[in-house]
């Protein structure tokens, strides 16, 4: 590839593109996000992204630029709630059951040991209470803020801070024992 | 024996402060608490530690296949969908659009949610309107740009395309951008340049954190895929240089803990400029364990060299400078280190003798002071590189040293390490706009990072060069 390969043609915020690469590149996280919400179910969560993708297909982009992460993370959540609340549930984490799709099969990594601390990580990940599976995820996976992650799961922010140290204390100890 | 109130290890503001997720204000009260309170210090830098671990664990877990091939039409509709927002004033479209026009509050589940199927005949339809609102569309791009407004009126089972649209100026796209951006990220106001070159004779020391938690870039990636760049302020170059792997070797002397990779060659978007790269690795602990401590107290000097070095800045690391001399004294952030630790930091360094830094003017008479500059023959010594340590059971401390000397190499002569954390930086300064960029453009990075494509096993690299494609197609030069 030459050097002027990525310089295609420049275009600008408002260019169609938008939605388009909100999809292409949210749907994949939105729905492990999503698939993690329900549990493993991942039908459903292929829906709730879905409606959360022609939701986002009907806002003013405006309203939305710089934010579409938080907002799609949002939307998506709440989502859930309405599938959960038709279900007769009354709460997103209430049968707290750890689900766990993925540890089984980490990327390849620079070495079979940096894998192996890698899924054990993610083992231990999967014990925690969901509520704080929930935030040390869209903190360390996805990037966002304790604010970000406030307005996200309609937490407080000290709340979000208070889960997040108590998963990364109770994470922290968990590793040095296992490293002993 | 305290005379003041110790932290609590359940207390949350030990994380909210290794995250950096602290206001400023609350920042300098609790940094002062924690000069005080060596186990507290202790604490955040383990915190520190797991968090970097976090971000790599979670990263590589894999995300689920997305391979509905409604969902490719999908997104082909939703293109001309970016203009969904109902004609202005015109809430009274689809279903749709009406409950979503407000902010917050998201509709409940409309008509289509209980036939799946209409789904994808909205899909193909739309994907169908689409094309012809493309062909429409195209022409109109400039110089002003033309909206086209589209609606699905689901209750009816088709769409409904209106042409024309309203117009936008720039001035006033441009305003409703920053007025979203105020919404978006009023998270980070603290920002202040603090990557300016530093003369070796007022400051021959350096340090940097050992302990860089990857997020940063994480969050980079999410917002250029969500189609804008991200805000500069959010942008970490060191974190995002942190959070690639790099093929360092671990020590072999039994003695010690680390290893330490040094580079130097031209640094690629100014190359009169030397490009210095110091990569720290921990050594190795027995498979499985890996929380082992292989260190404690650390912390890392950079002493330059002013024969050599004129002026020097660390690439990063701006906002959470510590001050020197509470790094030197080894009293904030020295922390412990597990087994396999890897950091990664570079500095941009002007050579004596060469044309100075931007901000200085260049005095022609410095054409007469090359001969005297850097021997290149020689290989001299640029810096030595100081790690402070105490053993994990033994609280004595010891240091090794590392020294750097300058084999002249250009840039093409680097490894592909180094081209690829280069890449990286100068993609970090890109995205912040930062007067240090010198010749770099989008391009150009691109063509460093790729030089840097070796060994790139979990595909991360590959993917950072797609991000910077990606960037350039969303324009900021």
């Amino acid at each position: 590839m030459k050097a002027g390969d990525v310089n295609a043609q420049p275009t600008t915020y408002e260019s169609p593109s938008f939605v388009q690469t909100a999809v292409e590149r949210h749907q994949a996280p939105l729905l492990r996000y999503a698939t993690r919400l329900l549990h493993g179910d991942a039908d459903r969560a292929r829906d709730v992204v879905q409606d959360t993708f022609v939701r986002l297909m009907a806002q003013p982009p405006e309203q939305i630029d710089g934010h579409v992460a938080e907002w799609l993370y949002t939307v998506c959540r709440n989502r859930v709630l309405d599938v959960f609340r038709k279900e007769g549930r009354l709460k997103l984490f209430e049968t707290g059951q750890a689900e766990r799709l993925t540890a089984s099969d980490p990327r390849p990594g620079s070495g079979l040991e940096q894998a192996e601390s890698q899924a054990a990580m993610l083992e231990l990940i999967g014990h925690l209470p969901t509520n704080q599976q929930e935030v040390i995820r869209l903190k360390f996976q996805s990037g966002f803020s304790y604010k970000e992650i406030s307005r996200i799961t309609s937490l407080s922010v000290s709340n979000v801070g208070f889960l997040i140290h108590t998963a990364v204390t109770r994470l922290r100890r968990e590793m040095a024992e296992q490293g002993d | 024996m305290s005379t003041f109130e110790k932290i609590s290890p359940d207390d949350p503001r030990l994380t909210t402060y290794a995250l950096g997720e602290m206001e400023p204000a609350e920042r300098a009260e609790f940094e002062q608490l924690l000069q005080q309170d060596e186990t507290a210090r202790a604490i955040v830098a383990e915190i520190t530690g797991t968090a970097h671990h976090l971000g790599v664990a979670l990263a590589s877990e894999p995300e689920p296949q997305v391979s509905a091939p409604s969902f490719g039409q999908a997104q082909a509709a939703i293109v001309p969908g970016k203009n969904f927002r109902g004609l202005d004033g015109g809430l009274d479209g689809g279903p749709l659009t009406r409950g979503n026009a407000r902010g917050g509050e998201y509709a409940p589940q409309s008509k289509w949610r209980r036939f799946p199927q209409m789904y994808f005949a909205i899909s193909g339809l739309a994907a169908a309107c689409f094309a012809i609102g493309f062909v429409l569309w195209q022409p109109n791009d400039q110089p002003q740009r033309q909206r086209q407004y589209t609606e699905v009126d689901l209750t009816k089972f088709g769409p409904v395309f209106v042409e024309g649209g309203s117009e936008m100026k720039e001035n006033e796209l441009a305003a409703t951008e920053s007025s979203s951006a105020l919404v978006a990220n009023a998270e980070d106001s603290r920002h202040v340049r603090e990557d300016a070159f530093v003369p070796v004779k007022d400051e021959p020391i350096s340090t940097f954190s050992i302990q860089v938690n990857p997020a940063a870039y994480a969050k980079v990636r999410r917002s250029i895929s969500g189609g804008h760049l991200p805000e500069r302020q959010t942008v970490r170059i060191e974190e995002m240089v942190n959070y690639f792997p790099y093929a360092y070797t671990a020590p072999t002397e039994k003695d010690k803990p680390f290893a330490a990779h040094l580079e130097v060659a031209s640094a690629p978007w100014a190359p009169e400029h030397r490009l210095v790269r110091i990569g720290l690795k921990g050594r190795e602990g027995p498979a499985g364990g890996t929380a082992m401590i292989i260190a404690k107290d650390v912390n890392v000097r950079v002493e330059f060299n002013p024969r050599e070095v004129h002026s020097y800045r660390l690439l990063g690391y701006e906002n959470r400078m510590p001050r020197q001399e509470d790094l030197i004294n080894g009293r904030i952030e020295a922390g412990e280190i597990e087994a396999g630790h890897t950091v990664t930091a570079l500095y941009e360094v002007v050579l004596v003798g060469t044309a100075t830094p931007v901000e200085e003017p260049v005095l022609a008479a410095l054409k007469y002071q090359q001969p005297t500059g850097p021997g290149l023959i020689n290989h001299p010594e640029l810096l030595t590189l100081k790690v402070r340590y105490q053993e994990p059971v033994a609280d004595v401390n010891r240091t090794l040293e590392f020294a750097l000397s300058d084999t002249g190499h250009s840039f093409e002569m680097a490894s592909a390490d180094f081209k690829f954390a280069a890449s990286v930086v100068a993609f970090g300064m890109m995205l912040q706009d930062s007067p240090h960029k010198g010749t770099a453009t989008f391009a150009t990075v691109a063509t460093w990072a790729k030089a840097g494509l070796i060994d790139d096993v979990a595909g991360y690299r590959s993917e950072f060069v797609g991000l910077i494609g990606q960037a350039e197609r969303l324009g900021r030069n």
